[in-house]
Order: structure tokens, then C-alpha cells, then sequence
């Protein structure tokens, strides 16, 4: 266990950090469009979705450093910070990459949205999906553990429930409105 | 006679409540890191004890340039960990079977 520390904590944090994502996508769109939670206060259901936004950055920074603490995995800063800069499965790498520095910058926005303009901040917040995009397939395809049949199911159904939420984020056409 | 509706309490209220949806959220997340983190572990563990045999198979897989070996998630099948830490370590020429989880 001791050697494989790092190793065990980066699988870990980006797994975790996988699925606070998830909810916390799904709880952005059902604060947005109401799909859920109408008996729910919209302070509840948004102080949880910006809470769960928050632990997400925090366990994909957890995830970066135990990527490049291992002493295993030869992982420099720069592979880890600059999409294709890594030799080791460039493509793969590269999404989570653009999904976490995605993350950043839906998280910062965020915290000075009310330096920003509505618009401004309105299509830097719907990159989400873009970023849960790269996360899901990041996952599938670097993720050493995405052959686990139990994480393939959790998988599955997450992006199944984001799916679903989403497409009636559509239908009810309210997507960008709030918050 | 209607009780009188007291803005105070209710907006109090409403931040307790808030306040403890984030506490469980974030004992939460720990606890699935945590449990991810012992998964992993007894998982390595368990797959060193009983298929001690993989890290020759995977050795030689890796020592060969044929076509099973140009795909890198054929050594990811046994779900082990092995393989994502074998091949960036292959990379610098220290491929280890013996220190990743095989």
C-alpha cells in the first residue's frame, strides 16, 4: 500500500471527482430548468450545486497531484497542465486535461460572476456539458479502472441521468435563464 | 390568531439546512474517496496474490512489438492498475511488473 500511495490517491480523486461532477451538473440543470426539485427551494439545489462544483476542483487537484507525486508514473507538471504534451496516451490525457482546465475556469467565473456580464458568464457556464464530455471520456479512456464492471454501470447511468436532465433542459427551452 | 410569519427564522432555518446538505456532502465525498482508495489497495493486493503469474504474462507482452502489444488496453484488461502505471513507465526504459499493482 505505501508504495502505491499516490497512485491509489490519483485513481481515487478522479473517480471522485468524476461523479461530484455528475451531480453537480445535474443539480445545475435541474436548478436551471426546474426539472426536479419543485418542491426543493432554488437556494437549496444551487448552494448544493456550487458546493459540489467546489469539492469537484478540489479532488481534480488532488487527482493532478498524486499523478505527478507518484513516483511510478514519470508524469512531468507540463504533461499534466498542456494538452498532447505527454507521450503516454496524448489523446486520452488531453481530454481531461481540457476538462479540468474547463472546470477552472466554469469554477472562477463563477466566484466574479457579478463582474461579469450575464451573457459572458452564460456561455462560459454552458461549456459545463462540453467539460463533462471531456471528463466522461477521459474516464473511458485513461482511466485504468474504466473496465470495472461495477464503475462501467456507474458510468453509464451517470451520463444516462446528465442525458436525460439535459435533453429536457431542452425541451423546456429555460437551459440558460437560470441561475 | 395566525402566527406571525418570522423572515428571520425561515431564512435561518433554510441556511441550516444548507449548511448540513454541505456537510454531508463533503463526509461523503471523503468516504467514497476513502473507499476507493481501500478498494484499490485490497483489489492490487488480492490480484498480486492470485494471479501472481500476470506480471510475466504482461512482461512479455510489453517485451514484444507484435500487435497485441501496439495496443495499449490489452494490458488493462485485468482491471488491476497495472496497466496505466506499465506504460508511461515503459516509456523511461524502468518497466517494473513487480512494483504496480500486477
Amino acid at each position: 500500500m505505501h508504495g502505491h500511495f499516490w497512485w491509489y490517491v490519483a485513481r481515487s480523486a478522479g473517480l471522485t471527482s468524476w461523479l461530484l461532477l455528475t451531480i453537480s451538473t445535474g443539480f445545475g440543470i435541474a436548478t436551471a430548468t426546474r426539472i426536479v426539485g419543485r418542491g426543493q427551494s432554488t437556494a437549496w439545489t444551487l448552494a448544493v450545486h456550487r458546493f459540489l462544483g467546489g469539492l469537484a476542483v478540489a479532488f481534480v487537484g488532488l487527482h493532478v497531484l498524486g499523478i505527478v507525486a507518484d513516483s511510478y508514473v514519470h508524469f512531468r507538471v507540463v504533461d499534466v497542465l498542456v494538452p498532447f504534451a505527454t507521450s503516454w496516451h496524448p489523446a486520452a490525457v488531453a481530454w481531461g486535461i481540457v476538462g479540468a482546465w474547463l472546470l477552472l475556469a466554469v469554477e472562477l467565473t463563477s466566484l466574479v460572476r457579478n463582474r461579469l456580464s450575464q451573457a459572458t458568464w452564460r456561455w462560459i457556464h454552458l461549456t459545463s456539458y462540453v467539460l463533462f464530455f471531456a471528463a466522461t471520456v477521459h474516464l473511458f479512456t485513461a482511466g485504468t479502472d474504466s473496465y470495472g464492471r461495477w464503475l462501467r454501470v456507474v458510468a453509464i447511468a451517470g451520463t444516462g441521468a446528465i442525458a436525460f436532465l439535459s435533453i429536457g433542459a431542452a425541451l423546456e427551452g429555460t437551459a440558460t435563464t437560470q441561475p | 390568531m395566525e402566527p406571525a410569519y418570522d423572515a428571520e427564522s425561515v431564512k435561518a432555518k433554510r441556511q441550516r439546512r444548507i449548511v448540513r446538505t454541505r456537510v454531508a456532502a463533503a463526509l461523503a465525498s471523503g468516504a467514497t474517496f476513502g473507499a476507493a482508495v481501500v478498494g484499490f489497495a485490497l483489489h492490487d493486493h488480492s490480484s498480486t496474490r492470485t494471479t501472481g503469474v500476470s506480471s510475466t504474462t504482461a512482461t512479455t507482452t510489453f517485451g514484444q512489438p507484435d500487435s497485441s502489444a501496439n495496443d495499449d488496453n490489452s494490458v488493462l484488461n485485468d482491471d488491476n492498475g497495472f496497466g496505466s502505471g506499465a506504460t508511461p513507465g515503459n516509456r523511461g526504459g524502468s518497466f517494473d511488473t513487480g512494483t504496480r499493482g500486477s
